[in-house]
């Protein structure tokens, strides 16, 4: 196993490495000055030449990359002059956030998916069947833009039951942090929980088709445990892939939400520095993400892998 | 394969099934609520909850930038404030003061009372370091034009304060307005976390960068009794539906500046105010770059400032909060002249008779539109039909909020654009020599003219009330004649509020102030 994961690191890194020049260039190609805001409008060409300096703007393009990539390298990636904070505290922070709304939305992708897909691979009521088939199809079709405001016109000003947005920490108030997360998360996972209930669902009626199945049905093992015990886990491999998929879709899909409920994620944070086009920040939010779904895809990869010894074995 | 209940060999049984809800039911049931945690029954005490849509920017605290308005009055005190209505200044931290030689030097005698947040009591050498500051291109401040005039500034002790002038300046009161006093201690961490010291009514106690600035009472205020609130909280919900919710679900008690259409349905009910303040200071316009044909000629900027149906874009997108214009200034301001203000009308037919006798039917004019405000956009197609008719072919462009701070910085937006001003709402030379589009020296339009910085200058230097006055309509005058930038409405900044929320005020330039707000029932 540890050399099938080693296998994945050249390509991992060069990946990294293309990313990194990739965003660096296409920010440059932008229209727009971060030292706009600073200087203001009314800056003389003096005042924006300092500015300017000051970010270090004025520098050649190697040279500005060369920083930019020694201060990734050495984890200093030094002071934001546009929001006056540590650039690591605000990604700490940012990457924080984020991690704990798609934590919570995978798990509810989960705690969803599953259960739905296991019922519509064994249910055999009409009017069940079409409640299943009819929460599947609203789920793939709404936008989470669309879910996320209907869930507020309900829960938060009409119910007042959830607060319509923000953000307390789960360390800081579990109680009250728990209240903030439930909406974006639920908000979140919707999509990708239909999306693994209806690929469970296929994979689960394949599997039970199967003539083990037939047997232990023959045999009287109950059919709940037929179905958890004999099919689950041979239905488990290719929902594990897609799940592994839309684990990146969530931090996509993040920024959305995050807009939409006020929380403040890396999403927030990278919409936010592409307007004011603070370029050190948004590379290095870009390429902490492109980082991200990489070791998403190898975790995921590694994980099939360990359902699957064949997978081990290519090469 | 069938499921026709609970499989007994698992355990799971409808009875634990249902145990197991009403359990969490209970727990949930206990719970403290997000919604409905904070009190809000007492006159003295509670928190203030404020939302608004853009983060905080700390850059900025000595400019005059949307995002702070909000925040920076809870922090700091002015020097004076005005009396909306006379333009007369008050004290504030400045007990008294008078002008000398010519109106040349300033004395202003100041508090002897007052202590910052850190404990230490405030003197003249805070005046002293706050000018410098103000003057610091890394703090953008719109009024530092203003503030160059002042030649120099020392202390005449602990508690009286001399500014010597270059020569007499019409507006220095709207500086003192607006120039916050900060804590010389600073250095150059001015502004930076923890240094964010002010002599106002709260302290600042945490910032959580996109997330909220939170504020705590100032038990050394010295208004005594004064503020009547714990604290402030400052939340950052950037999307609009999202603070209007908020608003909605009682999260929030008061939200900044949203536009005046996101905000019909609540001024139609009693659990909500919305408060258009009176001072008319957010103008919107049409600016043209004059070194771009056709606008270069002067005929056709006339034809556009007659083709623009004002009175259909303040209908349609302010929902009629706030005035349509042909001059800049508001009510408030001494330059303000009731039939100059409507000397543009809405005149297709005269505004195509112009354009053919320039010999500019048909050409082709870009019209650029900044996105950052989505309710510019609505102006900008308003303004595209208006050319059209007029006989332009003009195409809109909507771009992205920074592309069109760049261009507009660069002074290379490439034909007409919409945007917005500020400063209209005090004394001329602020909007002429401070506000980027009218700026006599160096302006987006590119339109240079001697004639024009005379003007200025002497509205500027003017030290009889009435000199002034006659500077000042002879300004304006200018301004309707070459049409560099045209004025169309001019509107208000828009705060929303709950009903809970009374006395909360602003000073001359919608920097909220809750030095009497409370939270009532």
């Amino acid at each position: 196993m540890l050399a099938y994961a080693l296998r994945r690191l050249p390509s991992a890194l060069l990946l990294l490495m293309l990313a990194s020049i990739v965003v660096f260039g296409a920010l440059r190609l932008v229209p727009g000055d971060p030292a706009v805001l600073l200087a203001g409008p009314d800056a003389t060409p003096d005042q924006m030449g300092a500015v300017r300096h000051q970010l270090g703007l004025d520098s050649p393009l190697p040279v500005q990359y060369w920083d930019w990539l020694r201060g990734l390298v050495t984890a200093q990636p030094g002071y934001d002059l546009v929001r006056h904070a540590p650039v690591a505290d605000l990604i700490g922070r940012g990457a924080g956030n984020t991690l704990e709304l798609t934590t919570a939305a995978l798990l509810l992708t989960l705690v969803l998916g599953l259960p739905l897909g296991c019922l519509g691979a064994v249910a055999d009521r009409p009017a069940l069947r079409w409640m299943l088939t009819a929460i599947t199809t609203v789920g793939v079709s709404v936008p989470s833009y669309v879910v996320g405001v209907v869930m507020v016109l309900v829960l938060a000003v009409w119910l007042r039951v959830l607060p319509p947005g923000g953000h307390v920490s789960l360390l800081d108030d579990p109680e009250i942090g728990v209240q903030y997360l439930v909406m974006p998360a639920l908000c979140l996972s919707l999509h990708s929980a239909v999306v693994i209930a209806r690929f469970l669902e296929q994979s689960l009626r394949r599997a039970l088709s199967e003539d083990y199945v037939r047997t232990a049905v023959a045999k009287g093992v109950p059919p709940v445990r037929i179905l958890l015990r004999h099919a689950l886990p041979n239905a488990l491999p290719p929902v594990i892939a897609i799940a592994g998929v839309h684990a990146g879709h969530l931090l996509g899909g993040a920024v959305v939400v995050e807009a939409l409920f006020a929380w403040p994620g890396l999403g927030e944070l990278a919409v936010h520095s592409i307007q004011v086009r603070d370029y050190g920040l948004t590379q290095d939010l870009v390429l902490l993400g492109v980082a991200l779904f990489t070791a998403i895809q190898v975790l995921t990869d590694l994980c099939a892998a360990a359902f699957d010894p064949r997978l081990r074995l290519e090469r | 394969m069938q499921m026709r209940g609970i499989d007994p060999d698992t355990g799971v049984t409808r009875r634990r099934v249902l145990g197991a809800m009403a359990a969490t039911a209970a727990m949930v049931a206990g719970c403290r609520s997000a919604v409905r945690g904070a009190p809000t029954a007492a006159r003295r005490g509670g928190v203030v909850q404020i939302g608004q849509t853009n983060n905080v920017q700390l850059v900025s605290l000595l400019g005059q930038n949307a995002a702070n308005l909000g925040l920076s009055r809870l922090v700091f005190n002015t020097l004076t404030q005005y009396d909306r209505a006379t333009l007369q200044p008050r004290p504030s931290l400045a007990t008294s003061w008078e002008l000398t030689d010519s109106a040349t030097t300033v004395t202003m005698r100041l508090r002897d009372d007052v202590r910052f947040h850190s404990g230490r009591p405030f003197t003249a050498d805070d005046v002293i370091y706050s000018v410098h500051a103000l003057l610091d291109p890394l703090h953008s401040s719109q009024l530092r034009t203003t503030a160059t005039a002042i030649a120099d500034v020392v202390a005449d002790g602990a508690h009286q304060v001399t500014f010597r002038l270059r020569h007499p300046v019409s507006n220095l009161f709207d500086l003192f307005e607006v120039m916050f006093i900060v804590d010389r201690d600073s250095g150059e961490d001015l502004f930076r976390e923890n240094h964010v010291i002010g002599t106002g009514p709260f302290v600042w106690k945490e910032h959580v960068v996109d997330e909220h600035v939170t504020l705590v009472r100032n038990p050394s205020y010295w208004r005594p009794g004064l503020p009547y609130l714990d604290g402030v909280e400052i939340r950052i919900i950037p999307d609009v539906q999202g603070l209007l919710a908020s608003l909605e679900a009682g999260q929030s008690h008061l939200a900044i500046d949203l536009a005046p259409r996101d905000v019909v349905g609540l001024a139609r009910r009693s659990a909500f105010r919305v408060t258009a303040t009176d001072l008319e200071d957010a103008g919107y316009y049409v600016g043209c770059n004059v070194t771009v044909p056709p606008l270069d000629n002067r005929l056709v900027r006339q034809a556009i400032a007659w083709s623009v149906d004002r009175d259909r874009i303040l209908r349609q997108v302010f929902d009629g909060i706030g005035r349509a214009s042909s001059i800049p200034w508001s009510r408030t301001s001494p330059a303000f002249d009731r039939t100059l203000a409507g000397f543009y009308r809405h005149d297709p037919a005269k505004a195509r008779q112009l354009v053919q006798q320039a010999g500019q039917l048909g050409a082709k004019v870009r019209l650029s539109v900044n996105g950052a405000l989505p309710l510019l956009a609505e102006i900008g197609q308003i303004v595209q039909f208006n050319l059209r008719e007029a006989g332009f072919a003009a195409e809109l462009d909507l771009m992205p909020g920074a592309t069109f701070a760049a261009a507009f910085a660069q002074r290379s937006l490439p034909g007409l654009w919409v945007n917005q001003h500020g400063f209209n709402q005090l004394h001329p030379p602020t909007l002429i020599l401070g506000a980027v589009p009218f700026n006599a020296q160096r302006n987006v339009s590119n339109f240079v003219d001697q004639r024009y910085v005379d003007l200025a200058n002497q509205a500027w230097n003017a030290t009889t009330d009435a000199g002034a006055r006659s500077a000042y309509r002879q300004v304006t005058q200018y301004l309707l004649d070459q049409s560099f930038v045209i004025e169309l409405v001019v509107s208000s900044h828009v705060f929303t509020s709950s009903s809970k929320l009374v006395g909360y005020g602003y000073n001359g330039y919608d920097f909220l102030n809750l030095d009497q707000a409370h939270l009532s029932g």
